[in-house]
């Protein structure tokens, strides 16, 4: 099954950053009844005229090195279990040959008929009518109109409404009508007290839902029967006040919060107009820390989340949600649309695992704690234990993995990634503090915040590279263990299925 | 099937000088050191079997506790497993003097030079023995397989 994600404006291109984080880590959409969805690929489409902004570009260079990484691991397999399991493909990757190239490389839909302008240009103000002149300096503020879009809609979902309307001409709307089958399903990630996911939504959900009435418009049933699924983000950070700019103001969010729901309640989850299956809703009282102001001149670069982490929760659980709680027998959309809260354990302005509920614990605690210390273990072990243990198993690891690009990819931009990930949430508030950074650099024992090590004979256990090496040692007494792989994939498998044992067996459980 | 191979060659090799020692000739033994008066001694005293047997459990006893005990993989280099050919070395002739000592000296004879002259030929076959032994037992250990050199 695929999915299609639709990260529209910052918040959706942070959320898809965190669920790549999970998805570096293993984390794949479970079922109810605790099995992985193997079958799954992820193939995310980031709307944003925005595209010099810092959040876009480092999602999708998460983006491009992961993809790298997973293929020189998996192949095109969508089975795989471990680091980097979840299969995610760009547009272009899964299009056909003809229409491939036609899309851009990438995961950011191209928008330049709308970022290269002027709002007033693109609506073509200067050529209207006195009395049209007259309606739309009613509907748009002068500091809407002059807005250049390459710095995206600056929280304006008026400006993003009519120019993301742009959408269904583009080539990677029809290549994505083109490549969609029924049974795959649709998600759209975006913010509802800003401008570009606000309007963003609502107006891709339109196009899909009235596929059928689109010119040039392949599998147009399907678009129209397809289950949709949103998560629609309420406020949830602050930003500093600018004395000189008052475009996009704090005070704004709820205000523009209370009119998109009006809205949304209307055209998308009505009772009776139901045009989304699932719509999950994620806000928080608590706001983080005040963002820097910046409309998007400068780049728009936002720390981490928690909100943005638990929303990539979601797109995971409508991954695995049975067809039945979407459409009926016959494949039609279920007449309301089912929604969808989260809460914490504990409402904590720290959040360790133990403050996220149970099947939250059971879905990213080992994983991402496995993906933590793999950052340790190739920073402060790996290259020195060369020539020893594991290494020498066929295939061996030798230094030429070390200076491969992807080892130096995993080591360097994906896993610096993580990390920084990791320092943003903490930084933030409310503070996710999953893993300890007051410990002495390499520590794995103590890492994760709130887990203490398991009880030995006579100590305490611990995690280091040496319990790990001997991890990876035991994995490969079997000289066939790995015999078909590649030096890549036996590290990435053997360290990955290493730290399943160790953490059950060294660490206490959350 | 490369790790049974070395096993069987392992087990058969350190048989076989087990056996060598139940030779009439003295075997192995008297062929590295011979002296008329202390060899006649300690064949006709039946020695040189208990020598050989104690010598092969000794070695792949050493091997078996660094493979399968030890295990560790902060004792897997080679240098760690010299230190346990080193020991091999040292206990298998010490072992074999104190019992050839204790023959003899129920048997009322003293051969102290004698015998410290013979025992010099258990550091070679302790050094031996824990080679071949380490080279049949080491594919199963988790930590130290590829111990002293790479399989």
């Amino acid at each position: 099954m695929r999915l299609f994600l639709f990260a529209i404006g910052g918040t959706g291109a942070r959320t898809l950053k965190s669920l790549t984080m999970l998805a570096m880590a293993g984390v794949k959409p479970v079922r109810d009844d605790g099995t992985p969805l193997d079958d799954f690929e992820l193939v995310p489409v980031i709307i944003d005229p925005h595209r010099a902004g810092e959040d876009i570009k480092r999602t999708e260079a998460l983006l491009a090195d992961y993809r790298q990484t997973r293929e020189a691991l998996y192949g095109d397999r969508r089975d795989a279990e471990g680091f980097f399991a979840m299969r995610i493909s760009s547009l272009r990757d899964i299009a056909g040959t003809g229409v491939a190239s036609r899309l851009p490389a990438g995961y950011a839909m191209n928008l330049s008929a709308v970022e290269h302008r002027q709002f007033s240009d693109f609506i073509g103000y200067d050529t209207m009518s006195e009395p049209n002149q007259a309606l739309t300096d009613l509907l748009f503020a002068p500091y809407q109109k002059a807005n250049k879009m390459n710095i995206g809609f600056v929280g304006s979902p008026n400006i993003g409404a009519v120019a993301l309307n742009e959408i269904k001409d583009t080539p990677e709307f029809k290549a994505f009508a083109g490549v969609f089958r029924p049974g795959d399903r649709i998600f759209f990630v975006s913010s509802i007290f800003g401008g570009t996911g606000a309007a963003g939504f609502p107006i891709m959900v339109k196009n899909i839902r009235q596929a059928a009435s689109l010119d040039g418009t392949d599998n147009r049933d399907a678009l129209a029967r397809a289950p949709i699924g949103g998560l629609t983000v309420l406020p949830y950070f602050t930003l500093e006040q600018s004395k000189q700019d008052d475009r996009i103001a704090t005070a704004d969010f709820v205000v523009k919060t209370q009119s998109a729901l009006h809205y949304y309640n209307t055209a998308l989850t009505g009772e009776h107009d139901s045009q989304v299956n699932a719509i999950f809703y994620l806000g928080d009282q608590v706001r983080s820390l005040p963002y820097r102001y910046d409309p998007g001149e400068h780049g728009q670069r936002n720390n981490a989340h928690l909100i943005e982490m638990v929303g990539a929760l979601a797109v995971l659980k409508f991954a695995a949600m049975p067809n039945d709680r979407l459409m009926d027998a016959d494949g039609e959309p279920l007449p309301r649309t089912a929604a969808f809260e989260y809460a914490l354990e504990q409402d904590a302005n720290i959040i360790h695992f133990a403050q996220l509920v149970a099947p939250t614990r059971r879905l990213l605690y080992k994983p991402l704690t496995a993906l933590y210390h793999l950052r340790i273990f190739l920073h402060d072990g790996f290259e020195n234990l060369i020539g020893q243990g594991f290494t020498l198993d066929k295939p061996r690891l030798t230094g030429d993995l070390i200076a491969s690009q992807f080892y130096r990819t995993v080591k360097g931009p994906l896993l610096d990634s993580y990390a920084e990930w990791l320092a943003e949430m903490d930084d933030n508030s409310r503070s996710v503090q999953l893993f300890a950074r007051d410990v002495p650099e390499g520590d794995m024992t103590h890492a994760v915040r709130g887990v203490e090590p398991k009880r030995g004979l006579l100590r305490l256990k611990s995690v280091n590279i040496a319990t790990y090496k001997a991890a990876m040692n035991a994995l490969t007494v079997n000289p066939d263990a790995y015999a078909t792989a590649t030096p890549e994939q036996k590290l990435m498998d053997l360290f990955y299925r290493a730290a399943m044992r160790v953490i059950d067996s060294n660490l206490e459980t959350v | 099937m490369k790790r049974y191979i070395f096993l069987t060659l392992g087990i058969a090799l350190s048989v076989l000088f087990v056996v060598a020692a139940y030779l009439d000739s003295g075997g192995l033994y008297e062929a590295l050191y011979y002296q008329r008066d202390f060899s006649q001694e300690m064949y006709e005293l039946g020695v040189y079997p208990t020598l050989a047997l104690l010598s092969v459990t000794l070695t792949w006893g050493i091997a078996a506790l660094y493979y399968y005990v030890i295990n560790s993989v902060h004792f897997d280099r080679w240098w760690h497993w010299t230190l346990m050919l080193v020991v091999a070395a040292v206990v298998t002739p010490a072992a074999c003097y104190a019992v050839s000592d204790a023959a003899l000296a129920s048997a009322g004879v003293d051969y102290a030079v004698q015998l410290g002259q013979f025992e010099m030929q258990h550091v070679i076959w302790g050094a031996l023995l824990f080679i071949v032994a380490s080279l049949s037992m080491r594919w199963w250990s988790t930590n130290c397989r590829h111990t002293p050199f790479p399989q």
